[in-house]
């Protein structure tokens, strides 16, 4: 064999070995479980947060529920925007609702989120009709809550709800 | 023949193999990514994947995503490229020898491109499998929807892809080392 052979066969040898090598100590590191070698491992962050209503109160024209916001979980989450619907009782539609401000909620804290629900005088007039013969009755919120995390926009649906008592209306 | 005189230090050395090799030794003892994709907003990532052939780091909302056998393969892809820098250098410095020509390969440029069309590839796979349409390179806004039971939640991420300075200069090394195997073929010929 020629000399250039030699190079030629030698450089084959080295070249199958730096390839096939790592290759090969890695599947006898995973007892040649070729799955488990292959297969993608992700452990999501926790994003979870609890809503808890705390007060109601009248102010300039708007109801203002206030929520504890709780993040339970490992990522901030940024309230930026509601799009929502308070409804009575009965399920009826009474007015629109949306956010006071916006809520920035570092991971593992709590901070308050005002819901601002524009009442008209007939939506005053509702309000006033289901509190008839009822210490207080029961207000949902349902909508779309636009949240910042990690830098990206979300779009989720929200729903919460709160008492509210006469003596809520009359403050 | 001038050129390839000059090229060569009077048909000694192989000096356009000599600047491919240390090029191709750069490149594969580089960690730094050859490309790029982040999503979210500054400081704010939503996902971001720093991938070259010898280091691959995927994160999703701040944690990696890990596939064990990825280190082993950027292992065999850097033992490979060094192999084949260090057989241009040994073949450049003996470029006077008939023997040295097998020394000259084109692995350097074979890399830079199995590399893109493997990045096209796992991109496109990627794309269909979760549904969006992920950029080579550029911006654009990935729209995803997560159906949750009845709900639906939507999410926009802004989305950044880049090719690296390093994707180039692995390029350049390739190209570079592709003239200098050419080159390498006339000086033997004339010795």
């Amino acid at each position: 064999m020629s000399k250039s052979g030699v190079v030629k066969a030698v450089l084959l040898l080295l070249s199958l070995v730096v390839v096939v090598a790592p290759i090969l100590y890695a599947l006898n590191l995973y007892e040649w479980n070729i799955q488990a070698l292959v297969a993608p491992s992700y452990s999501p962050p926790k994003v979870d947060f609890r809503l808890e209503p705390v007060g109601v109160k009248f102010e300039g024209g708007e109801l203002v529920a206030a929520f504890k916001l709780t993040n339970l979980g490992e990522v901030k989450v940024v309230f930026e925007d509601l799009d929502a619907i308070a409804y009575g009782p009965d399920g009826k539609a009474l007015a629109p609702a949306v956010l006071g401000k916006t809520v920035t909620l570092p991971q593992n804290s709590v901070e308050t989120l005002d819901l601002k629900i524009s009442v008209d005088d007939a939506a005053l007039n509702k309000l006033v009709s289901y509190l008839e013969g009822q210490k207080s009755v029961n207000i949902e919120v349902r909508g779309e809550a636009s949240i910042r995390v990690f830098g990206s926009e979300v779009t989720a649906p929200i729903s919460v709800s709160f008492k509210i008592g006469s003596a809520d209306i009359g403050r | 023949m001038g050129i390839i005189r000059a090229l060569s230090l009077n048909y000694r050395v192989n000096l356009l193999g000599l600047a491919s090799a240390l090029l191709l030794f750069y490149t594969a003892l580089s960690n730094k990514p050859w490309w790029t994709m982040t999503g979210g907003t500054v400081g704010e990532q939503t996902f971001l994947a720093e991938v070259s052939p010898f280091n691959i780091v995927v994160e999703i909302l701040g944690k990696p995503v890990e596939v064990p056998i990825l280190p082993y393969l950027n292992l065999a892809a850097r033992l490979s490229i060094l192999l084949a820098a260090a057989m241009i250098f040994i073949g450049s410095l003996l470029a006077m020898r008939a023997w040295s020509k097998p020394l000259m390969n084109i692995r350097g440029l074979l890399l830079p491109i199995f590399f893109l069309a493997g990045l096209y590839f796992g991109l496109s796979l990627a794309g269909s499998y979760v549904g969006v349409s992920l950029p080579l390179a550029g911006e654009s806004t990935l729209e995803y929807m997560i159906h949750s039971g009845e709900f639906k939640i939507a999410t926009e991420t802004p989305v950044v892809a880049a090719f690296t300075q390093e994707y180039w200069l692995a390029l350049a090394a390739g190209i570079v080392s592709v003239l200098g195997k050419a080159v390498h073929g006339k000086i033997v010929k004339t010795k």
